[in-house]
């Protein structure tokens, strides 16, 4: 019973996600030939850009490195019934004070001890920043959508005006010192941008994959989620929990901070992050908020990106195509359940009404 | 410090402060309708981007200020249809489906103005007639108050009227019975022989169209030519200013003053080379938005069906 | 006139060729239990759900109610068991809501109040068209209710259990509109599961059993005994076999003196002091919206408690967390099973596992240990006959009866001292009743303290050891054994005192 009803939802997951992105492709392609350039080699290109050269399987894994660890953090305020659009601000947070543990602490630390505290200050600054939201849900009712968003500017401008004043490197450009070559991840391949973070990344995606499938504290989260009046008659604290809830998912993309700064940036700058919190939610919504399908969504997305670029530079057609591609997927993936669940209850009932088949005859028949 | 006093200053901050506050103005108007009738419509943000894109390249090509606005309508109007769409007839989450649309418009904006425009240094500008202010005779000559009120864009007195008519249908018409209704309990609504559908459908309609609107003011009056997100998340802080304004068109024309004057003073301090470093200026406006949130968020109720999907059991 | 009517869902047949012919001028009661198909005819009626066959036939002409709109448009009005009210909205703004103006743009709202005021008048309606609903009584709300039907002139008014939530005094005036209605040349299409209320009220009575038409009688043909057979189906004895308590058992509750505030306008606790033992039953009646859901979740941690003293065998548990609440022994069926006492997207397995993870039969070192959990809940699905149609499907799947048993299994089993169940039954067909009922029973031989909340006075009658009745947030009077009656309840309900009771404090 358990394997035929769970392989029969798995199936319909994953037709959906393939009609999704097939749909996703097809409109992309109209919008590639409204530029006069012919799709199929476009895509060609794009696919090229990727596989076609070692550089662009490296990249992929690299531009997917903060994706998936901010996508984890998402996966966990989603679950929580929490909408975190907060990435971009707890990803500067995290890449704010790890690089100053990396240029403050005396020259000479050992890179581990740098390191270890690094991550601890991303962790708790990020946390911080995502908590700030659930605490402010919890003791003002405000919205966690627009407090994070309004959080993403207060730390992108924290991060100008520190890049701008006190933080700035020597030569005027608004930058930090960069970190001492000690400190900086090693390359797990040579000559390309893969480096040690992806490791992280693929860890932290099987805790938080063990959170879910296996702790109490997930097990909570989870009802949080669903249900929060539940939770509460289920003696979980829920406003407590909002607040945990959004420190895990700012810790998350707080770690993804450090990680881009220590493996790929070696300083701070504005711009590091470009959108990757919306990528993120987008990546964490395809992934259907399973952590590690998170890993899988992220490498396809950054697949996306620089199989984009390449076609960008072949083809003259602009990147932006990828918001649109990995937009439109999630779109069709939101609606495709709703218009098959409106076309069966048609051929059912042959009416022109909105409806929905009751699972259960009591629950509609009051009486 | 003195400066800060004058009079000049004083009308300069308080003219540009109404001029900022427009866009924010119409899409939180829109927005009002939008979540009466119980659609919480996260997409305004990509609503007003589209707006801004569409009648910026409509007014470029054709030089018409009134296809342009058409066209910067239009566009809202069928990005909220999507929303719609999505959220009424299929029965999407509403918060999921309007962060994915806002996506898309930032892809979709960004996308063919690099097209139509290419990459270029010096953004191209549509310059459309009446894309000026219009002094109104005698009352612009008002000290303090003329130049301030009387010597705006036509689409401030617009938009005036807009706040008006908004308040009297939605709280004096049998129509803005049925959208209130629709967003508080929408299947007493049906029992009633409301269609919430409809309802619904339209409400966001006219929030689409106003946010188009707004967004059009950013591209073609405001700013005179369009960049990519130029938005820059007006559209939440319109978000946060319909709950400051407790879901009704005044309070709401009251909170986007006060946004346009406070964006507006960071620029003029800015102007006047006070001594804070700029990013910190530019932070205000949102940092502002957080502080109003916690100080309103607990005490203005929303409509009891906000965000909620409705799924009638008729079979 | 209704002919053949027949509904399905899925694959059962909520309503089986059910005939119902109305006259006007008369009080038509529809009896049955619930989940006999009742609601769902009248929701056919009104247009809320499409028949699978049969016709409607309404003034000679059959008709096609395709919507409320088209229902109302009829002159056919309907009062919900829910309230379709707006809380938000003033009384009169209910009442016009869908209608169409006079073609002005602006609602003339001095001439909505006079219309409403006329009708009300003309059916002794005590309306205030400018009055919040939310401020309103149930009892006033229902009012606004069929005010809202007759200001569309409706000729054929359907009320759906419309007593359930009215004191006795309310009840008879709601009566006496219904009469002056029907008097008036209009119909009324009177639901009720309640034996007296039909035979007081009604001129005929229509018994549905399981979807399907029993009988129509002329009510003064019947009485009580021949009515309760025709919508059972078999003899009914009223009442459950129980031991009576013997009252020498250890105090396991003691709450003295509680007060808690109320939400806004709801009413609140306003100094209530009782015991229970272990193995009593207390019962709490009252109409709903009397203070009884404050009590159960002050007493559950769920609400702040502003004064008095909450002891659970003589430990305090006064405005401590509910995790601790849970862990010192206090079990709750809650009122809400579908989205307070389960959660509906999950499995059997992880809805027993609700306000217990914590627990050694559920995981350890914060880890969830799946074959514990899994050998737990078949157990209890054996234990509690819980029929499902996927064991790992969500609970949404399942029916009403089974997913109270669900809660049961869990909240029963967990070794509790004390039991707060409320509203046990409420909405559950008989078979579910009963096993429920057998369950709590034999919770109290266990020597479980019960505290029972239910507005089915019925219920209370049959298992509870003691009686407190509950109106504004107070207890009314407390009935013992041989008081325990339903006129005694009634009397309580409504705000009267007892001569019995007198006599009683007289002799203590």
């Amino acid at each position: 019973m358990r394997k035929h009803s769970k392989n029969g939802d798995v199936l319909d997951t994953a037709r959906t996600i393939l009609y999704s992105i097939l749909a996703a492709f097809l409109v992309s392609m109209v919008f590639i030939l409204a530029l006069g350039v012919n799709p199929l080699s476009a895509f060609a290109a794009m696919s090229a850009g990727v596989f076609g050269r070692a550089y662009g399987l490296a990249e992929t894994v690299a531009k997917a490195t903060p994706l998936i660890i901010i996508g984890l953090g998402i996966t966990i305020a989603s679950r929580g019934g929490l909408a975190n659009l907060g990435g971009d601000g707890q990803y500067y947070m995290g890449a704010l004070s790890s690089i100053c543990v990396g240029l403050f602490l005396p020259k000479g630390t050992s890179p581990m001890i740098v390191w270890v505290l690094a991550f601890m200050a991303a962790v708790l600054f990020g946390a911080f920043w995502g908590g700030l939201a659930g605490f402010l849900k919890a003791r003002f009712h405000t919205s966690e959508v627009i407090i994070t968003i309004m959080l993403n500017y207060v730390a992108l401008y924290l991060v100008g005006a520190l890049v701008n004043g006190a933080l700035q490197a020597p030569g005027g450009i608004p930058q930090t010192r960069a970190l001492d070559k000690a400190y900086q991840f090693v390359k797990l391949i040579p000559g390309t941008r893969v480096h040690a973070g992806i490791l992280i990344g693929l860890v932290l995606a099987l805790l938080v994959w063990l959170l879910f499938k296996k702790t109490t504290l997930g097990y909570r989260i989870q009802t949080v989620g669903e249900s929060p009046r539940a939770a509460q008659y289920g003696g979980i604290n829920v406003k407590r929990y909002e607040v945990i809830i959004m420190g895990l998912a700012g810790a998350a993309a707080g770690i993804a901070g450090m990680v881009d700064v220590y493996g790929v940036h070696f300083r701070v700058l504005e711009g590091i992050t470009n959108g990757f919190g919306f990528t993120a939610l987008l990546i964490a919504l395809l992934a259907r908020l399973n952590p590690l399908a998170v890993v899988l969504g992220s490498l396809f997305i950054s697949a996306l990106t620089v199989g984009a670029n390449a076609m960008q530079i072949q083809m003259n057609v602009p990147t932006s195509i990828v918001n649109v591609v990995q937009s439109l997927i999630i779109f069709f993936m939101l609606i495709l359940p709703g218009i098959r669940k409106r076309r069966l209850s048609r051929r059912k009932h042959g009416g022109g009404l909105a409806v929905a088949a009751p699972a259960d005859p009591q629950t509609t028949v009051v009486g | 410090m003195s400066v800060i006093f004058s009079e000049v200053f004083l009308v300069t901050l308080l003219a540009a402060g109404v001029r900022m506050a427009m866009p924010i103005l119409l899409a939180a108007t829109g927005e009002v309708f939008a979540e009466r009738s119980g659609m919480l419509n996260i997409n305004l943000e990509g609503q007003m981007l589209m707006g801004a894109f569409v009648s910026f390249v409509v007014g470029y090509y054709t030089h018409s200020m009134v296809l342009a606005l058409a066209a910067g309508i239009l566009a809202g109007v069928l990005t909220a249809m999507l929303m719609s769409l999505a959220c009424i007839t299929w029965h999407a989450q509403h918060t999921v489906v309007g962060i994915t649309l806002n996506m898309f418009v930032l892809g979709f904006t960004s996308f063919w103005y690099r097209v139509a425009f290419g990459i270029t240094t010096s953004p191209p500008k549509a310059d459309l007639a009446g894309s000026g202010t219009q002094a109104i005779p005698l009352l612009s000559k008002i000290p303090l108050l003329g130049p301030v009120l009387f010597n705006q864009s036509f689409l401030f007195y617009a938009a005036l009227i807009i706040v008006a008519v908004s308040y009297f249908v939605i709280f004096k018409t049998r129509f803005g019975l049925k959208i209130r209704a629709v967003g508080e309990y929408p299947r007493a609504a049906e029992t009633m022989g409301v269609n919430q559908i409809k309802i619904r459908y339209i409400s966001m309609a006219i929030c689409g169209a106003l946010a188009g609107l707004g967004g059009t003011f950013l591209s073609i009056i405001s700013l005179n030519r369009f960049v990519d997100n130029i938005t820059a998340s007006r559209g939440f802080i319109a978000l946060a200013i319909v709950i400051f304004g407790k879901w009704n068109p005044w309070l709401v024309l009251c909170g986007s003053l006060f946004f346009g004057i406070v964006d507006a003073l960071q620029l003029r301090l800015q102007a006047i080379g006070l001594n804070v470093p700029y990013h910190l200026m530019l932070m205000l406006p949102y940092a502002l938005t957080i502080v109003v949130m916690v100080f309103t968020a607990g005490k203005s109720e929303s409509p009891a069906a906000l965000g909620q999907d409705y799924e009638r059991e008729v079979l | 006139m209704i002919r053949n009517i027949t509904k399905q869902f899925g694959d059962s047949k909520a309503n089986d060729n059910v005939h119902l012919t109305v006259r006007s001028g008369e009080v038509h009661a529809l009896l049955g239990e619930n989940g006999a198909g009742k609601s769902t005819l009248m929701n056919i009626l009104y247009g809320l759900y499409k028949p699978t066959g049969g016709q409607i036939v309404y003034r000679g002409e059959e008709v096609v109610i395709d919507s409320p709109m088209k229902a109302l448009s009829l002159g056919i009005g309907m009062v919900h068991q829910h309230f379709m009210l707006i809380p938000a909205f003033k009384t009169w703004e209910n009442i016009i809501l869908g209608t169409e103006g006079d073609g002005k743009l602006k609602v003339d709202v001095r001439i909505v109040r006079e219309r409403i005021l006329t009708i009300a008048r003309q059916y002794s309606l005590q309306i205030d068209p400018d009055a919040r609903i939310s401020t309103l009584s149930v009892g006033l709300q229902q009012q606004v209710e069929i005010a809202k039907a007759l200001y569309r002139g409706a000729e054929l008014l359907i009320l759906d259990e419309p007593t359930g939530v009215l004191t006795p005094p309310e009840k008879a005036k709601l009566f006496e509109t219904l009469r002056s209605y029907a008097n008036s040349g209009h119909s009324v299409i009177f639901i009720s599961h309640k034996l007296d209320e039909v035979m007081e009220i009604s001129d005929r009575v229509t018994v549905l059993r399981g979807g399907k038409n029993v009988a129509t009688e002329n009510t003064a043909d019947m009485d009580k005994q021949k009515l309760a057979r025709l919508m059972v189906g078999r003899n009914v004895d009223f009442g459950v076999q129980k031991d009576s308590f013997a009252g020498e058992t250890s105090q396991v509750l003691s709450v003295h003196n509680l007060v808690v505030p109320g939400n806004r306008l709801v009413s609140s606790l306003k100094g209530v002091s009782f015991t229970i033992r272990a193995g009593e039953i207390v019962g709490i009646a009252g109409v709903d919206g009397n203070g009884q859901a404050e009590l159960a979740e002050a007493l559950t941690g769920l609400r702040h408690v502003e004064q008095g003293e909450v002891l659970l065998g003589g430990q305090n548990i006064k405005n401590i967390s509910p995790r601790r609440v849970i862990d010192t022994g206090v079990a709750l069926i809650p009122e809400d099973r579908k989205s307070v006492g389960t959660v509906k997207n999950y499995t059997i397995d992880q809805n027993i596992i609700l306000r217990r993870e914590k627990a050694p039969s559920a995981s350890r070192h914060g880890m969830l240990a799946y074959k514990r959990i899994t050998r737990r809940t078949d157990e209890m699905i054996k234990e509690y006959d819980i029929r499902y149609t996927g064991r790992y499907l969500p609970v949404s799947a399942l029916s009403g009866g089974n997913l109270q048993k669900v809660i049961l299994a869990r909240e029963i089993s967990a070794n509790c001292r004390l039991l707060i169940a409320m509203h046990p039954t409420r909405g559950l067909d008989v078979g579910a009743i009963e096993f429920v009922h057998a369950k709590l029973l034999q919770a109290r031989e266990k020597g479980t303290a019960l505290l029972l909340i239910s507005s089915e006075l019925e219920e209370i009658l049959a298992l509870a050891d003691r009686v407190f009745v509950m109106c504004d947030g107070r207890f009314a009077g407390e009935l013992t054994q041989r008081n325990i009656t339903m006129e005694n309840i009634g009397m309580l309900m409504g705000g009267e005192t007892l001569a019995a009771q007198k006599e009683g404090e007289a002799d203590a």
